[in-house]
Protein backbone atom coordinates (compact mmCIF):
# COMPACT_ATOMS: atom_id res chain seq x y z
CA UNK A 1 0.00 0.00 0.00
CA UNK A 2 3.01 1.92 0.99
CA UNK A 3 4.27 1.55 -2.17
CA UNK A 4 1.22 2.57 -4.11
CA UNK A 5 1.29 5.93 -2.24
CA UNK A 6 4.74 6.55 -3.07
CA UNK A 7 3.89 6.05 -6.94
CA UNK A 8 1.83 8.66 -7.06
CA UNK A 9 4.95 11.03 -5.87
CA UNK A 10 3.25 13.57 -4.22
CA UNK A 11 3.51 15.41 -0.80
CA UNK A 12 0.98 14.17 1.07
CA UNK A 13 0.96 12.54 4.60
CA UNK A 14 0.49 8.75 4.95
CA UNK A 15 -1.05 7.94 8.46
CA UNK A 16 -0.20 4.42 8.83
CA UNK A 17 -1.67 1.82 11.51
CA UNK A 18 -0.76 -1.58 12.48
CA UNK A 19 -0.92 -3.85 15.23
CA UNK A 20 1.37 -4.63 17.74
CA UNK A 21 2.31 -8.15 17.14
CA UNK A 22 3.80 -7.30 13.98
CA UNK A 23 6.88 -5.15 15.26
CA UNK A 24 7.79 -7.91 17.77
CA UNK A 25 11.55 -7.49 18.02
CA UNK A 26 11.66 -3.90 16.46
CA UNK A 27 9.08 -0.99 15.88
CA UNK A 28 9.08 1.49 12.93
CA UNK A 29 10.92 4.08 13.14
CA UNK A 30 9.00 7.46 12.04
CA UNK A 31 10.19 8.40 8.38
CA UNK A 32 9.45 12.13 6.79
CA UNK A 33 5.56 12.44 5.68
CA UNK A 34 4.62 9.39 7.91
CA UNK A 35 2.95 9.15 10.95
CA UNK A 36 2.63 5.88 12.56
CA UNK A 37 0.19 4.24 15.29
CA UNK A 38 0.60 0.75 16.59
CA UNK A 39 -3.00 -0.25 17.43
CA UNK A 40 -4.11 -3.78 19.30
CA UNK A 41 -6.97 -5.04 17.61
CA UNK A 42 -10.23 -3.54 18.54
CA UNK A 43 -12.75 -2.97 15.90
CA UNK A 44 -10.53 -4.26 13.53
CA UNK A 45 -9.89 -1.66 10.07
CA UNK A 46 -12.64 0.74 12.01
CA UNK A 47 -10.75 0.86 15.49
CA UNK A 48 -7.53 2.07 13.80
CA UNK A 49 -8.85 4.08 11.29
CA UNK A 50 -10.71 5.67 14.41
CA UNK A 51 -7.28 6.57 15.93
CA UNK A 52 -5.76 7.98 12.60
CA UNK A 53 -8.74 10.31 12.68
CA UNK A 54 -8.10 11.44 15.79
CA UNK A 55 -4.34 12.03 14.83
CA UNK A 56 -5.19 13.29 11.98
CA UNK A 57 -7.40 15.54 12.98
CA UNK A 58 -4.98 17.18 16.14
CA UNK A 59 -1.69 17.33 14.19
CA UNK A 60 -3.57 18.48 10.90
CA UNK A 61 -7.00 20.02 11.13
CA UNK A 62 -6.77 21.91 8.17
CA UNK A 63 -6.43 19.35 5.89
CA UNK A 64 -8.32 19.29 2.86
CA UNK A 65 -9.38 15.43 2.55
CA UNK A 66 -8.22 12.07 3.94
CA UNK A 67 -8.14 9.09 1.93
CA UNK A 68 -9.29 5.62 4.03
CA UNK A 69 -7.58 2.40 3.15
CA UNK A 70 -6.86 -0.82 4.81
CA UNK A 71 -5.14 -3.83 4.08
CA UNK A 72 -8.37 -6.18 3.02
CA UNK A 73 -8.46 -9.20 3.52
CA UNK A 74 -11.74 -10.45 3.94
CA UNK A 75 -10.69 -14.20 4.45
CA UNK A 76 -14.05 -15.28 4.75
CA UNK A 77 -15.09 -14.78 0.92
CA UNK A 78 -12.85 -16.11 -2.02
CA UNK A 79 -13.00 -12.75 -3.65
CA UNK A 80 -11.29 -10.84 -0.96
CA UNK A 81 -7.82 -10.04 -3.52
CA UNK A 82 -10.06 -9.18 -5.94
CA UNK A 83 -12.66 -6.97 -4.02
CA UNK A 84 -9.40 -5.15 -2.53
CA UNK A 85 -7.72 -4.19 -6.08
CA UNK A 86 -11.34 -2.52 -6.85
CA UNK A 87 -11.13 -0.70 -3.57
CA UNK A 88 -7.59 0.67 -4.08
CA UNK A 89 -8.33 2.00 -7.31
CA UNK A 90 -9.13 5.09 -6.38
CA UNK A 91 -5.54 5.86 -4.43
CA UNK A 92 -3.95 5.01 -8.04
CA UNK A 93 -2.48 6.92 -10.30
CA UNK A 94 -6.01 7.32 -13.17
CA UNK A 95 -8.09 8.26 -10.53
CA UNK A 96 -6.12 10.21 -7.83
CA UNK A 97 -6.21 13.36 -9.41
CA UNK A 98 -9.66 12.70 -10.85
CA UNK A 99 -11.33 12.31 -7.51
CA UNK A 100 -9.07 15.54 -6.20
CA UNK A 101 -10.21 17.74 -8.95
CA UNK A 102 -14.45 16.45 -8.94
CA UNK A 103 -13.67 17.59 -5.17
CA UNK A 104 -12.37 20.79 -5.86
CA UNK A 105 -15.59 21.59 -8.02
CA UNK A 106 -18.02 20.08 -6.31
CA UNK A 107 -18.52 21.59 -3.32
CA UNK A 108 -21.43 19.45 -2.26
CA UNK A 109 -19.32 16.00 -2.81
CA UNK A 110 -18.83 14.44 0.50
CA UNK A 111 -17.43 11.16 -0.40
CA UNK A 112 -15.90 9.47 -2.86
CA UNK A 113 -15.70 5.90 -3.55
CA UNK A 114 -14.89 2.77 -6.13
CA UNK A 115 -17.14 1.87 -8.53
CA UNK A 116 -19.94 -0.57 -7.43
CA UNK A 117 -19.09 -0.38 -3.57
CA UNK A 118 -22.41 1.93 -2.67
CA UNK A 119 -24.68 -0.13 -1.01
CA UNK A 120 -28.30 0.69 0.61
CA UNK A 121 -29.50 -1.87 2.87
CA UNK A 122 -32.27 0.84 4.52
CA UNK A 123 -35.71 -1.12 3.84
CA UNK A 124 -37.60 1.91 6.07
CA UNK A 125 -39.33 2.39 8.69
CA UNK A 126 -36.15 1.98 10.80
CA UNK A 127 -35.28 -1.19 9.26
CA UNK A 128 -32.26 -2.83 7.30
CA UNK A 129 -31.27 -5.44 5.53
CA UNK A 130 -28.82 -6.41 7.75
CA UNK A 131 -28.12 -8.57 11.18
CA UNK A 132 -26.70 -4.86 12.08
CA UNK A 133 -30.51 -3.87 12.01
CA UNK A 134 -31.35 -3.17 15.60
CA UNK A 135 -28.12 -1.62 16.21
CA UNK A 136 -28.18 0.92 13.33
CA UNK A 137 -31.42 2.08 13.99
CA UNK A 138 -30.83 3.02 17.69
CA UNK A 139 -27.54 4.80 16.19
CA UNK A 140 -29.73 6.62 13.93
CA UNK A 141 -31.81 8.00 16.58
CA UNK A 142 -28.40 8.38 19.17
CA UNK A 143 -26.64 11.05 16.72
CA UNK A 144 -29.98 12.35 15.25
CA UNK A 145 -29.42 10.98 11.68
CA UNK A 146 -32.07 11.69 9.50
CA UNK A 147 -33.29 8.18 7.40
CA UNK A 148 -32.75 10.46 4.34
CA UNK A 149 -30.33 8.92 2.35
CA UNK A 150 -28.79 5.76 3.99
CA UNK A 151 -26.46 4.10 1.71
CA UNK A 152 -22.69 3.18 2.16
CA UNK A 153 -19.66 2.60 0.93
CA UNK A 154 -19.01 -0.83 1.76
CA UNK A 155 -15.12 -1.68 2.57
CA UNK A 156 -14.94 1.82 4.44
CA UNK A 157 -12.02 2.26 1.56
CA UNK A 158 -12.95 6.28 0.60
CA UNK A 159 -12.08 9.76 -0.08
CA UNK A 160 -13.72 12.09 2.51
CA UNK A 161 -13.68 15.61 2.90
CA UNK A 162 -12.21 16.34 6.37
CA UNK A 163 -14.45 18.98 7.23
CA UNK A 164 -16.98 16.24 7.56
CA UNK A 165 -14.69 14.30 9.86
CA UNK A 166 -14.27 17.46 11.83
CA UNK A 167 -17.67 18.66 12.80
CA UNK A 168 -18.96 14.87 13.69
CA UNK A 169 -15.61 13.96 16.07
CA UNK A 170 -15.44 17.33 17.55
CA UNK A 171 -18.34 16.38 19.46
CA UNK A 172 -17.87 12.68 19.74
CA UNK A 173 -14.39 11.40 20.49
CA UNK A 174 -12.99 9.10 18.36
CA UNK A 175 -11.13 7.32 20.86
CA UNK A 176 -14.45 7.10 23.21
CA UNK A 177 -16.01 5.62 20.43
CA UNK A 178 -13.39 2.82 19.59
CA UNK A 179 -14.23 1.96 22.98
CA UNK A 180 -17.13 0.22 22.57
CA UNK A 181 -15.95 -1.61 19.19
CA UNK A 182 -15.79 -5.35 20.10
CA UNK A 183 -12.24 -6.90 20.11
CA UNK A 184 -10.87 -9.65 17.78
CA UNK A 185 -11.69 -10.37 14.41
CA UNK A 186 -15.27 -9.67 14.75
CA UNK A 187 -17.91 -10.80 11.66
CA UNK A 188 -21.78 -9.69 11.19
CA UNK A 189 -23.03 -12.71 9.47
CA UNK A 190 -25.31 -13.95 12.04
CA UNK A 191 -25.65 -11.08 14.93
CA UNK A 192 -25.18 -7.08 14.47
CA UNK A 193 -21.65 -5.84 15.49
CA UNK A 194 -20.96 -2.04 16.99
CA UNK A 195 -17.68 -2.00 14.18
CA UNK A 196 -20.15 -2.70 11.32
CA UNK A 197 -22.16 -0.09 12.56
CA UNK A 198 -19.69 2.35 12.27
CA UNK A 199 -18.77 0.86 8.88
CA UNK A 200 -21.82 2.66 7.61
CA UNK A 201 -21.98 5.47 10.38
CA UNK A 202 -18.51 6.84 8.86
CA UNK A 203 -20.43 7.56 5.41
CA UNK A 204 -23.59 8.26 7.10
CA UNK A 205 -21.84 11.57 9.14
CA UNK A 206 -21.55 12.82 5.16
CA UNK A 207 -25.34 11.99 3.93
CA UNK A 208 -26.48 13.19 7.36
CA UNK A 209 -24.68 16.36 6.46
CA UNK A 210 -26.22 17.52 3.15
CA UNK A 211 -23.09 15.32 1.54
CA UNK A 212 -22.91 13.35 -1.97
CA UNK A 213 -21.15 10.25 -2.56
CA UNK A 214 -20.03 9.40 -5.95
CA UNK A 215 -18.69 6.64 -7.18
CA UNK A 216 -15.42 6.38 -9.48
CA UNK B 1 20.81 -1.80 32.69
CA UNK B 2 19.68 -3.65 35.82
CA UNK B 3 16.22 -1.96 36.27
CA UNK B 4 14.17 0.26 34.34
CA UNK B 5 15.33 4.13 33.84
CA UNK B 6 13.15 7.40 33.48
CA UNK B 7 14.59 10.76 32.82
CA UNK B 8 12.07 12.83 34.18
CA UNK B 9 11.70 15.86 31.12
CA UNK B 10 10.46 18.83 32.11
CA UNK B 11 10.69 21.07 29.08
CA UNK B 12 10.48 19.34 25.80
CA UNK B 13 14.15 18.19 23.73
CA UNK B 14 15.35 20.42 21.12
CA UNK B 15 15.45 19.52 17.68
CA UNK B 16 18.46 17.29 18.19
CA UNK B 17 17.34 13.87 18.00
CA UNK B 18 17.66 12.08 21.44
CA UNK B 19 19.77 8.49 21.85
CA UNK B 20 19.16 7.94 25.70
CA UNK B 21 20.57 4.46 25.13
CA UNK B 22 18.81 2.74 28.13
CA UNK B 23 17.42 5.36 30.01
CA UNK B 24 13.31 5.98 28.62
CA UNK B 25 12.50 9.57 28.38
CA UNK B 26 9.62 10.29 30.73
CA UNK B 27 7.87 13.66 29.98
CA UNK B 28 6.83 15.44 32.60
CA UNK B 29 2.84 16.52 31.78
CA UNK B 30 -0.55 17.80 34.05
CA UNK B 31 -2.58 16.61 30.85
CA UNK B 32 -3.63 20.01 29.68
CA UNK B 33 -4.68 20.32 26.13
CA UNK B 34 -2.06 23.02 25.74
CA UNK B 35 1.12 20.34 26.97
CA UNK B 36 -0.72 17.36 25.43
CA UNK B 37 -0.95 19.16 22.15
CA UNK B 38 3.24 20.51 22.10
CA UNK B 39 4.46 16.86 23.42
CA UNK B 40 2.31 15.27 20.97
CA UNK B 41 3.81 17.55 17.76
CA UNK B 42 7.51 17.07 19.26
CA UNK B 43 7.02 13.03 19.70
CA UNK B 44 5.56 12.86 16.05
CA UNK B 45 8.56 14.89 14.50
CA UNK B 46 11.48 13.38 13.22
CA UNK B 47 13.05 14.47 16.57
CA UNK B 48 10.78 12.05 18.33
CA UNK B 49 12.44 8.69 17.21
CA UNK B 50 13.46 8.26 20.57
CA UNK B 51 11.45 5.44 23.31
CA UNK B 52 9.41 7.58 25.81
CA UNK B 53 6.67 7.55 27.95
CA UNK B 54 4.46 10.15 30.11
CA UNK B 55 4.54 10.99 33.76
CA UNK B 56 1.54 12.72 35.45
CA UNK B 57 1.87 14.92 37.72
CA UNK B 58 -0.36 18.22 39.24
CA UNK B 59 -3.71 17.21 36.98
CA UNK B 60 -6.46 19.39 38.02
CA UNK B 61 -8.65 16.09 36.94
CA UNK B 62 -6.09 13.36 36.42
CA UNK B 63 -9.38 11.13 34.08
CA UNK B 64 -9.99 14.05 32.21
CA UNK B 65 -6.42 14.51 31.42
CA UNK B 66 -5.74 10.65 30.73
CA UNK B 67 -8.57 10.66 27.69
CA UNK B 68 -6.43 13.75 26.36
CA UNK B 69 -3.36 11.94 26.62
CA UNK B 70 -4.48 8.51 24.72
CA UNK B 71 -3.06 9.24 21.54
CA UNK B 72 0.54 9.11 23.17
CA UNK B 73 -0.40 5.33 24.01
CA UNK B 74 -0.27 4.25 20.35
CA UNK B 75 2.83 6.25 19.13
CA UNK B 76 4.94 3.62 17.67
CA UNK B 77 7.88 4.86 20.32
CA UNK B 78 5.74 4.76 23.34
CA UNK B 79 7.58 2.30 25.91
CA UNK B 80 6.30 -0.63 26.80
CA UNK B 81 7.24 -3.35 29.40
CA UNK B 82 8.61 -6.24 29.12
CA UNK B 83 4.63 -7.63 28.45
CA UNK B 84 4.37 -5.42 25.96
CA UNK B 85 1.90 -3.14 28.08
CA UNK B 86 2.49 0.79 27.57
CA UNK B 87 3.79 2.44 30.91
CA UNK B 88 2.45 4.70 32.61
CA UNK B 89 3.57 7.12 35.42
CA UNK B 90 0.83 8.40 37.35
CA UNK B 91 0.94 11.01 40.17
CA UNK B 92 -2.37 10.73 41.66
CA UNK B 93 -2.91 7.42 43.82
CA UNK B 94 -6.74 8.16 44.08
CA UNK B 95 -7.12 7.95 40.20
CA UNK B 96 -5.20 4.98 39.57
CA UNK B 97 -8.68 2.29 39.02
CA UNK B 98 -10.78 5.20 36.72
CA UNK B 99 -7.26 5.29 34.31
CA UNK B 100 -6.55 1.78 34.79
CA UNK B 101 -10.20 1.49 33.35
CA UNK B 102 -9.92 3.98 30.56
CA UNK B 103 -6.88 2.15 29.33
CA UNK B 104 -8.09 -1.30 29.62
CA UNK B 105 -11.43 0.19 26.99
CA UNK B 106 -8.86 0.87 24.18
CA UNK B 107 -7.20 -2.27 24.57
CA UNK B 108 -4.14 -1.35 25.42
CA UNK B 109 -3.70 -3.61 29.08
CA UNK B 110 -1.14 -0.38 30.30
CA UNK B 111 0.53 -0.61 33.10
CA UNK B 112 -0.37 1.84 35.29
CA UNK B 113 2.89 2.94 38.35
CA UNK B 114 2.42 5.20 40.81
CA UNK B 115 5.00 7.19 41.83
CA UNK B 116 5.40 9.48 44.98
CA UNK B 117 4.53 8.67 48.60
CA UNK B 118 1.75 5.92 47.77
CA UNK B 119 3.89 5.07 44.77
CA UNK B 120 4.64 1.24 43.68
CA UNK B 121 8.41 0.19 43.60
CA UNK B 122 9.62 3.45 42.17
CA UNK B 123 12.67 5.18 43.48
CA UNK B 124 14.54 8.76 42.54
CA UNK B 125 17.47 9.21 41.97
CA UNK B 126 18.82 12.88 42.21
CA UNK B 127 21.68 14.75 40.29
CA UNK B 128 21.34 17.46 42.87
CA UNK B 129 22.99 14.18 45.53
CA UNK B 130 26.57 14.15 46.17
CA UNK B 131 26.80 10.75 44.59
CA UNK B 132 23.78 9.03 42.95
CA UNK B 133 26.34 6.59 41.38
CA UNK B 134 27.20 5.55 44.71
CA UNK B 135 23.21 5.75 46.26
CA UNK B 136 22.27 3.14 43.22
CA UNK B 137 25.54 0.92 43.69
CA UNK B 138 24.45 0.42 47.38
CA UNK B 139 21.19 -0.13 47.00
CA UNK B 140 22.18 -3.61 44.52
CA UNK B 141 23.97 -5.01 47.15
CA UNK B 142 21.23 -3.96 50.04
CA UNK B 143 17.83 -4.42 48.26
CA UNK B 144 18.17 -5.04 44.54
CA UNK B 145 14.94 -6.13 42.64
CA UNK B 146 14.84 -6.39 38.97
CA UNK B 147 10.99 -5.31 39.43
CA UNK B 148 11.83 -1.67 41.06
CA UNK B 149 12.14 1.77 38.67
CA UNK B 150 14.18 4.37 39.03
CA UNK B 151 12.89 7.66 38.18
CA UNK B 152 15.99 9.92 37.42
CA UNK B 153 15.71 13.72 38.65
CA UNK B 154 17.98 16.39 36.96
CA UNK B 155 21.33 16.47 35.01
CA UNK B 156 20.59 15.27 31.75
CA UNK B 157 20.15 12.04 30.10
CA UNK B 158 23.82 11.53 29.18
CA UNK B 159 24.94 12.66 32.69
CA UNK B 160 22.47 9.89 33.80
CA UNK B 161 24.19 7.19 31.45
CA UNK B 162 27.72 8.17 32.50
CA UNK B 163 26.72 7.59 36.19
CA UNK B 164 24.61 4.25 35.73
CA UNK B 165 27.68 2.93 33.86
CA UNK B 166 30.08 4.03 36.82
CA UNK B 167 27.99 2.21 39.19
CA UNK B 168 27.55 -1.22 36.67
CA UNK B 169 31.19 -1.40 36.27
CA UNK B 170 31.88 -1.04 40.08
CA UNK B 171 29.23 -3.98 40.43
CA UNK B 172 31.01 -5.85 37.83
CA UNK B 173 34.33 -5.69 39.15
CA UNK B 174 33.54 -6.21 42.82
CA UNK B 175 30.43 -8.76 42.95
CA UNK B 176 30.88 -10.31 39.59
CA UNK B 177 28.75 -13.36 40.48
CA UNK B 178 25.52 -10.70 41.52
CA UNK B 179 26.15 -8.54 38.15
CA UNK B 180 26.24 -11.82 36.04
CA UNK B 181 23.20 -13.53 37.89
CA UNK B 182 21.13 -10.29 37.24
CA UNK B 183 22.01 -9.26 33.57
CA UNK B 184 20.95 -13.25 33.38
CA UNK B 185 18.09 -12.81 35.28
CA UNK B 186 16.59 -9.63 33.52
CA UNK B 187 17.43 -11.50 29.57
CA UNK B 188 15.61 -14.64 30.87
CA UNK B 189 12.82 -12.10 31.81
CA UNK B 190 12.61 -10.45 28.52
CA UNK B 191 12.78 -13.85 26.59
CA UNK B 192 9.52 -15.07 28.77
CA UNK B 193 7.72 -12.41 27.99
CA UNK B 194 8.66 -12.57 24.58
CA UNK B 195 7.55 -16.24 24.39
CA UNK B 196 4.64 -15.20 26.12
CA UNK B 197 3.42 -12.71 23.74
CA UNK B 198 3.95 -15.34 20.76
CA UNK B 199 1.92 -17.55 22.62
CA UNK B 200 -1.00 -15.27 22.87
CA UNK B 201 -0.48 -13.98 19.48
CA UNK B 202 -1.00 -17.90 17.89
CA UNK B 203 -4.08 -18.56 20.18
CA UNK B 204 -5.20 -15.78 18.58
CA UNK B 205 -4.41 -16.68 15.18
CA UNK B 206 -6.06 -20.28 15.84
CA UNK B 207 -9.24 -18.68 17.11
CA UNK B 208 -9.53 -16.52 13.95
CA UNK B 209 -8.64 -19.99 11.38
CA UNK B 210 -11.47 -21.94 13.30
CA UNK B 211 -13.73 -19.28 12.75
CA UNK B 212 -13.54 -18.66 9.45
CA UNK B 213 -13.52 -22.43 8.82
CA UNK B 214 -16.48 -22.87 10.58
CA UNK B 215 -17.65 -20.20 8.87
CA UNK B 216 -17.03 -21.24 5.39
CA UNK B 217 -18.68 -24.55 5.99
CA UNK B 218 -21.88 -22.84 6.16
CA UNK B 219 -21.71 -20.60 3.29
CA UNK B 220 -20.41 -21.88 0.11
CA UNK B 221 -19.31 -18.90 -1.74
CA UNK B 222 -18.12 -20.73 -4.89
CA UNK B 223 -21.70 -22.55 -4.65
CA UNK B 224 -22.87 -18.95 -4.23
CA UNK B 225 -21.60 -17.55 -7.50
CA UNK B 226 -22.16 -20.90 -9.72
CA UNK B 227 -25.89 -20.61 -8.86
CA UNK B 228 -25.40 -16.92 -9.75
CA UNK B 229 -24.24 -17.53 -13.34
CA UNK B 230 -26.12 -20.06 -14.10
CA UNK B 231 -29.50 -18.15 -13.10
CA UNK B 232 -28.31 -14.77 -14.52
CA UNK B 233 -26.31 -16.60 -18.20
CA UNK B 234 -26.86 -20.28 -18.34
CA UNK B 235 -30.32 -20.09 -17.87
CA UNK B 236 -31.43 -17.41 -20.73
CA UNK B 237 -32.89 -19.31 -23.30
CA UNK B 238 -30.76 -20.18 -26.98
CA UNK B 239 -32.57 -17.41 -29.27
CA UNK B 240 -32.22 -15.06 -26.54
CA UNK B 241 -28.23 -15.67 -26.83
CA UNK B 242 -28.33 -16.14 -30.84
CA UNK B 243 -29.97 -12.73 -31.07
CA UNK B 244 -26.98 -11.30 -28.99
CA UNK B 245 -24.73 -12.46 -31.36
CA UNK B 246 -26.23 -11.08 -34.48
CA UNK B 247 -26.01 -7.80 -32.49
CA UNK B 248 -22.19 -8.18 -32.27
CA UNK B 249 -21.99 -8.54 -35.57
CA UNK B 250 -24.11 -5.49 -36.44
CA UNK B 251 -22.11 -3.76 -33.95
CA UNK B 252 -18.63 -4.49 -35.64
CA UNK B 253 -17.45 -6.87 -32.79
CA UNK B 254 -17.71 -10.16 -34.61
CA UNK B 255 -17.52 -11.31 -38.01
CA UNK B 256 -20.61 -12.64 -39.93
CA UNK B 257 -18.66 -15.90 -41.09
CA UNK B 258 -18.42 -16.82 -37.38
CA UNK B 259 -21.73 -16.97 -36.92
CA UNK B 260 -22.04 -20.44 -39.19
CA UNK B 261 -18.19 -21.12 -39.46
CA UNK B 262 -16.69 -22.75 -36.17
CA UNK B 263 -13.35 -23.05 -37.15
CA UNK B 264 -12.75 -19.03 -38.03
CA UNK B 265 -11.93 -16.65 -35.78
CA UNK B 266 -14.81 -15.24 -33.31
CA UNK B 267 -14.53 -11.59 -32.22
CA UNK B 268 -12.28 -9.01 -34.06
CA UNK B 269 -9.04 -7.33 -31.78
Amino acid sequence: MREKIEALNRPDILFLCSLPEKFSDKLPSQKTGEKFVIVPNSGKDIGGKLVLIQLLLTLYPDTPYAILLHDKRSYQKHSGRWEREGLFRIAGPELFPVIEKTFERDRQLGIACSKGYIRNEYLGNGRFDTPNSNLLHGMLQKYGFSDGDLRFVAGTMFWIRTSILRNFFTAESPLAIRATLETGNVLDHERGTVTHCWERMLSWMATASGYKIREF
Amino acid sequence: MLNRFYFLQKDLPGREPVKPDGITIAHLTDGSAESASAVLEHQYSMAGNYPFCLMLRDAHDPVAAVRRLLLFFFHPCYETTEKGKPLFLCGSPGAKVHIQKLLDAQGLGAEVILTGDAGDSVATLNANDPDPADDYYRYCLARYSPEDIFLLSGGGPGWWQGQLARAESRLAGAHDRFYRLASERLAAGRLAAKRDNEVRRLSEELQIMNQLLELSSKHDEVDHILRFYRNEYEILPLWYKRFGHVIKVIQGKRSLRSLFDKSVKKYKD
